[in-house]
């Protein structure tokens, strides 16, 4: 049969054989086979030769194997899966299909260790096609892994006090129960059988020579064995793939000691272009003593590390004090750093933010992404030293500093504010939810001062009893009417805004008699204003807003009130309002309903007629057109692009936490 | 207005303007051409063929244009034909792929589409002797071969 199968590429010319899946052009298998599932792809390899020849590299192109992220995931030990993957690879898979792999995305870093394994001798066979590699071990809460690591931990501190000597009891005890697949990664891998890459061959020979037994790096705490080993098996992968563009690695595994961290930093291949770094915690003394008794390699830093020069994004996160070392180890290699993420570092010191605030003034001078995603940084100063460190270099495009209600202590106050307006020239994309002290007077500025901005977005993607930041209707006011007014405000120059998501506050609302849970309100707000006086302030509101013609989204508050949630707030804490509980002198702050737009026809919303590309409006305690025969014909007829399923990636493809 | 189409073998059909400008590769050409009676070849497309992609364009000839913007997740959608269009593809296989290439060359998406589709569900779900079956393949494998090439592969089977 014809095995040699022309390149899929070459156009069939017509009639010389009856048209099949492989027999179609490239670009309509392109087609239907994003259709089928890799379960219907392992049907297809088996129907014949052509099939195969066509479809094997599909298949292996992917690898995605461990727990799948997202809800609906099917639970699956990953224990299960990574037997039958080893299965499969010692039938000989890899070494036929090894070189099509092109991403490796797993949450079982054993998988890793398979690879090298068995992907066989010849150069044809290995997997160094890799463009891609995603290695998070987390083993899912559920599974028996986490019982038995949680065992681990509890026996570990049960026996904090005692020597050495005594793990090796407990790795006794512990092996006569642990004949169940997969959990002797350890042992496997010490009984000699390599024949990979010098490297990783050396570091695994140290290792079983000086332990002497296999026991020793099997357990007593199996997590840190597994570490050591997949550490390796990832180093010897790394440098065997020059080609990785995308390297992520977090999880258990890398909770290990800082020398094995530091090399694997030193062995990412200089292709880089997106590097994340999770959970680099420091190990404890102990297991670094432990590890270090296992022989692993002392690790001496090379003279010269070579710079990343495609790397343009960095992320770091879930990680610890340790972090700036390996921070500004890798901040200080790449020149053309363009993105970096700092993800819950909560325990770095100023001197940390000092030292990376230095290198990037010092190395990084394309940065222009800075995102602090739920990070407690120390004082302004450290924020201010960060966001000048960025200025030098030409400016900030993307600036992200979410503050989740736990970390309310920190201060977003005028300095450094002040700090990120400077870069105001070319601001492009900001998220501020929850720095509840920037002020309004300050968000103004920004939106005066900004042209280039698209997104400005600070809004809490819950309603916590903290305030968001707000915008006062009085400041958007009083710039309107300086409209034109040399040396006085302008209006919002950012006409270019696609995504505004924040609180518009202190709108008189004469008309709001209750509070949002029925009880009447006898607060000092606004009582006095008269409606017309309301209407007044609400139509200058949508003068500015209606000038944004390219918003897709218009967000003013939360739209859906949780009423369990009002009435507890209201009972328990803050009366039904915001409650700022640093600054009781000022108690209430703003309301549900109160001091928001109402946003009807009767109150000038028809302004908004000329924001054709709106895909989503959501304004306090209110369905914008929901209830009313004719603002609902409105809205149908202005707003034609609504649409509650769609959604902006743009941030959550930056690791934040999507808004809705 | 009408607009004379010319199959490979050389059969003329006649059809409305409209009907034809379904096909963006006829819709270019008459806007480069201008107005004129002159018959357009269609030396890629057999008239049994043409029979069909023109029943397609005159049944979708009101529909409004696609817009490219904004494609979804093409796994989704892989069960969302209308039933008519469902009704249309009842064709044996041979003709299947011929209206996808037709469809293809003709730049007419929607038909390409559905076809692409339609190929996808036949394959879905089924084992390899029954989309053997159904694509008239010979099975060129020995007994040893699939069992190998089925190990190998276990671990993709339930995804």
């Amino acid at each position: 049969m014809d095995k040699e199968l022309p390149s899929p590429t070459v156009k069939k010319k017509r009639n010389d054989a009856p048209a099949s899946l492989h027999t179609l052009p490239q670009e309509i298998q392109d087609m239907i086979l994003p259709l089928l599932t890799l379960h219907d792809l392992t049907s297809c390899i088996r129907v014949c030769h052509a099939w195969s020849t066509l479809l094997l590299p599909h298949i292996w192109s992917h690898l995605h194997l461990g727990r799948r992220h997202g809800l609906d995931e099917v639970e699956r030990s990953w224990r299960k899966g990574y037997a039958r993957f080893r299965e499969c690879a010692e039938a000989g898979s890899l070494k036929r299909c090894g070189a099509w792999i092109r991403t490796v995305d797993t949450t079982c870093c054993s998988i890793v260790d398979v690879l090298l394994k068995f992907a066989g001798g010849g150069e044809e066979g290995r997997c160094r096609g890799l463009r891609e590699l995603q290695v998070f071990d987390q083993p899912g809460l559920d599974s028996e892994l986490w019982m038995e690591d949680m065992r681990e931990l509890w026996m570990e501190d049960t026996r904090e006090t005692m020597d050495s000597l005594a793990w090796e009891d407990y790795d006794n005890d512990e092996d006569d129960d642990d004949d169940h697949e997969g959990g002797e990664y350890g042992r496997e891998d010490d009984d000699g059988g390599r024949d990979e890459g010098e490297t990783y061959e050396d570091v695994e020979k140290a290792s079983a020579k000086e332990t002497g037994t296999c026991v020793a790096v099997s357990a007593p705490h199996k997590a840190l064995g597994r570490a050591g080993v997949e550490t390796n098996a990832i180093l010897a992968l790394l440098r065997q793939n020059p080609h990785l563009r995308t390297l992520k690695l977090g999880g258990e595994m890398m909770s290990m000691v800082r020398d094995l961290r530091f090399l694997i930093l030193d062995a990412v291949p200089s292709s880089i272009e997106h590097l994340e770094l999770w959970d680099w915690k420091p190990a404890s003394r102990k297991k670094e003593k432990y590890l270090s008794q296992c022989g692993y390699p002392t690790y001496q830093r090379p003279e010269l590390l070579p710079t990343l020069p495609c790397l343009t994004r960095l992320v770091v996160g879930r990680g610890s004090v340790e972090d700036d070392a390996a921070l500004v180890r890798i901040l200080g290699r790449c020149p053309n750093l363009e993105t970096l993420c700092l993800h819950d570092l909560g325990y770095m010191q100023s001197f940390s933010y000092q030292s990376i605030a230095a290198t990037i003034r010092g190395f990084c001078k394309k940065l222009t992404g800075l995102h602090l995603i739920n990070c407690a940084v120390p004082s302004q100063d450290d924020l201010c030293l960060l966001l000048d460190a960025c200025h030098e270099s030409g400016g900030l495009k993307d600036f992200g500093f979410p503050c989740p209600p736990e970390l309310k202590s920190f201060v977003f106050a005028e300095k450094a504010a002040r700090a990120l307006l400077r870069h105001s020239g070319t601001l492009e994309n900001v998220r501020l939810d929850g720095c509840t002290s920037f002020s309004s007077e300050l968000v103004q500025e920004l939106l005066c001062s900004a042209p280039r901005l698209r997104r400005f977005d600070a809004m809490s993607r819950f309603r916590f009893s903290q305030m968001d930041v707000v915008l006062d209707a009085k400041d958007v006011v009083r710039s309107l009417s300086g409209e034109g007014v040399e040396g006085e405000e302008k209006g919002w120059v950012c006409l270019g805004l696609e995504s505004f998501k924040c609180r518009i506050g202190g709108v008189p609302r004469p008309d709001v008699l209750t509070r949002t849970n029925g009880r009447p309100f006898t607060g000092p707000l606004h009582t006095t204003s008269t409606s017309a006086e309301s209407l007044q302030i609400q139509q200058q509101i949508y003068t500015q807003l209606s000038r944004l013609t390219d918003l897709r989204e218009l967000v003013l508050g939360h739209h859906e009130v949780n009423l369990n949630y009002v009435m507890f707030l209201d009972e328990m804490d803050t009366e039904g309002e915001y409650y700022d509980f640093d600054n009781p002198s000022q108690d209430i702050q703003g309301g549900y309903q109160y001091e928001c737009l109402d946003m009807r026809l009767q109150s000038g919303m028809e302004r908004l007629n000329a924001l054709k590309a709106l895909r989503r409006v959501e304004v306090e305690a209110m369905a914008v057109g929901f209830f009313e025969k004719p603002e609902q014909k409105w809205v149908e007829e202005n707003w034609k692009k609504l649409d509650w399923n769609w959604r902006d990636g743009f941030w959550s493809e930056l690791g934040y936490a999507d808004y809705y | 207005m009408t607009v004379i189409l010319v199959s490979s073998d050389n059969q003329d059909f006649k059809v409305d303007k409209e009907v034809a400008e379904r096909s963006i590769l006829i819709k270019n050409m008459l806007e480069d051409v201008g107005e004129s009676d002159s018959p357009i070849p269609l030396p890629n497309v057999t008239s049994a063929v043409l029979t069909k992609v023109i029943e397609y364009c005159e049944h979708h000839r009101n529909d409004p244009v696609q817009v490219p913007e904004e494609t979804d997740d093409p796994r989704k959608r892989s069960n969302d034909i209308e039933e008519w269009d469902m009704k249309f593809m009842q064709v044996d296989q041979e003709m299947l792929f011929e209206i996808i290439l037709a469809a293809n060359y003709l730049d007419i998406k929607p038909l390409l589409d559905v076809g692409c589709k339609t190929v996808a569900n036949i394959i879905k779900g089924k084992t390899p002797e029954e989309i053997r079956k159904a694509f008239n393949i010979v099975n060129d494998f020995t007994p040893e071969e699939e069992a190998q090439i089925k190990k190998e592969n276990e671990w993709a089977e339930d995804r």
